[in-house]
């Protein structure tokens, strides 16, 4: 059972009130890690921790070079470290092996993307509106400061290189508050950092809630910036968190997206498009296509075509490399789509196949 | 949790509005595309979406009408770390990936230098403080 403290200053530390909490395997029920809760004084903390590390750190005035090389060098430890980064990607959140692989992978291509991008110069000379005797006229694009990062359960490492990734890249220093689902992987990504030898305050990574990490962050005057992914409720709130200082927010939230099929579409392909659009990660993606337009004259078709494609996948265990249909995140999200289903049933809808819980 | 997929759903129902986050599609069916684009849109949510059809006019004429931030055409969920993610209405703020993405994390200073040099030179004189 592994045990992960709060990632603050370079430092790995217990929460100050000592508390932790825990996070399971979805599909076994087990217990996978014990981690440190950070509470609102952690996350003062790691801002201060942040904060110190832009105002007065190496890390905004090194040369885009120097950062460039940290990202590379996070990449390759990433690449050096993946067979332990997957399994303990599928184990937390459930997603299966094949796509733990992927994500993985690409997670460490982000990396060296990134690290290229940290020697982008974003100065524009702005010619069109210097004039000779007049002005010259020239627009700089600098980091915006302390970046406060909140990521959801599903994509656990891929969305902390997506934070982590531009955020440093373009010079800022960062406090990471993985989900409360899955900290593991983010955990150790954070061991990566630290022994790769970022300058302390640069990267931290605390582990907690929402009620209190989380909106300590986002309302905390010291924060610049709130980058989010996660659900549209969730993202209302943090919006709110950030409204009293005006800061500057990005929000990735929730989708209802909607795949349309054209009566001249390749049928067999399309059904198969449209299982991987609504079922990748078992329809847990923010951009799951998750309404399907068919035209009448062929849906009848497309959908006993649909229904087979389905009852093909083959659920299971995870860590199985022949799995293709993982478990849900947690029992408190199958009981809400559970709910889901019985609605759609009270309002009308077909049941053309599943509705169930496998045994 | 088994895939569920139900079939004749109307656009109005819960289940065609709210993020299920789950293994539940929903399958509408439509008789004119310009049905199918305008359900498609009656939405908070604007994410993505995606068009299947070995036309590539008409899949590009509907990829431009539905309001989303990522458009599939043949495909779904392919990303990258070079294309702006992110999305229309209730479904976010601001965009992740590329060069956009990279600029949500920086502000912008606009610096203006003086070229002109002398008084007589400066256009605001006689607008608020009177030329000498």
């Amino acid at each position: 059972m592994r045990l992960y403290q709060l990632f603050i200053n370079d430092q790995f530390v217990d929460g100050e009130e000592k508390r932790t909490f825990t996070s399971l395997n979805p599909f076994t029920g087990e217990t996978l890690a014990t981690c440190a809760r950070a509470g609102a004084a952690d996350a003062r903390l790691a801002v201060r921790a942040a904060r110190s590390a832009f105002d007065s750190g190496p890390w905004p005035r090194m040369k885009r070079e120097e950062r460039s090389a940290y990202l590379k060098k996070l990449s390759d430890a990433l690449n050096a470290n993946a067979p332990r980064f997957v399994e303990l990607e599928v184990a937390d959140s459930g997603s299966t092996l094949k796509k733990a692989k992927e994500d993985i992978y690409l997670s460490a291509r982000a990396l060296a993307s990134y690290a290229k991008f940290a020697l982008l110069d974003l100065t524009e000379p702005l010619d069109t509106v210097s004039r000779p005797g007049i002005s010259t006229n020239i627009l700089l694009r600098e980091p915006v400061g302390v970046v406060a990062a909140i990521i959801p359960w599903n994509f656990p490492l891929k969305m902390a290189v997506w934070k982590l990734g531009p955020a440093l890249a373009a010079g800022n220093t960062l406090v990471l508050k993985p989900s409360e689902e899955t900290p593991v992987t983010a955990m150790e990504l954070a061991r990566l950092i630290h022994d790769a030898g970022f300058p302390p305050g640069v990267v931290n990574v605390i582990t907690g809630f929402g009620e209190d990490a989380g909106a300590e962050l986002c309302r905390n005057p010291l924060v610049d910036k709130v980058a989010f992914t996660g659900s549209t409720d969730v993202g209302r709130q943090v919006m709110q968190g950030a409204a009293a200082t005006l800061k500057n927010i990005t929000l990735e939230c929730g989708g209802k997206s909607a795949n349309i099929v054209l009566d001249d579409a390749d049928i067999e392909l399309a059904v198969d498009g449209a299982l991987y659009a609504a079922f990748y990660h078992q329809g847990q993606c923010c951009e799951a296509g998750s309404r399907l337009f068919l035209p009448e004259r062929i849906a009848d078709e497309f959908v006993e075509r649909l229904r087979g494609g389905a009852r093909a996948m083959k659920m299971g265990d995870p860590m199985n490399a022949l799995t293709d249909v993982g478990p849900l995140i947690s029992r408190r999200q199958q009981e809400s789509v559970l709910g889901y289903i019985a609605q759609g049933k009270r309002d009308g809808g077909v049941l053309a196949t599943g509705g169930g819980i496998p045994n | 949790m088994e895939p569920t997929i139900f079939d004749r759903v109307e656009n109005s129902w819960t289940i065609a509005r709210e993020e299920i986050f789950g293994p539940v599609l929903s399958v509408l069916r439509y008789k004119e595309t310009d049905d199918a684009v305008r359900m498609a849109n009656d939405s908070v949510y604007g994410l993505g979406g995606g068009v299947w059809s070995k036309d590539p006019e008409r899949a590009m004429g509907i990829a431009r009408s539905l309001r989303a931030g990522t458009i599939w055409i043949n495909e779904w969920h392919l990303l990258n770390e070079r294309a702006p993610f992110g999305g229309y209405k209730q479904s976010g703020i601001g965009r992740e990936f590329g060069q956009d993405g990279l600029k949500e994390y920086t502000e912008s200073k606009h610096i203006h230098v003086d070229q002109a040099g002398s008084r007589d030179k400066k256009p605001w004189y006689d607008v608020v403080v009177p030329r000498h």
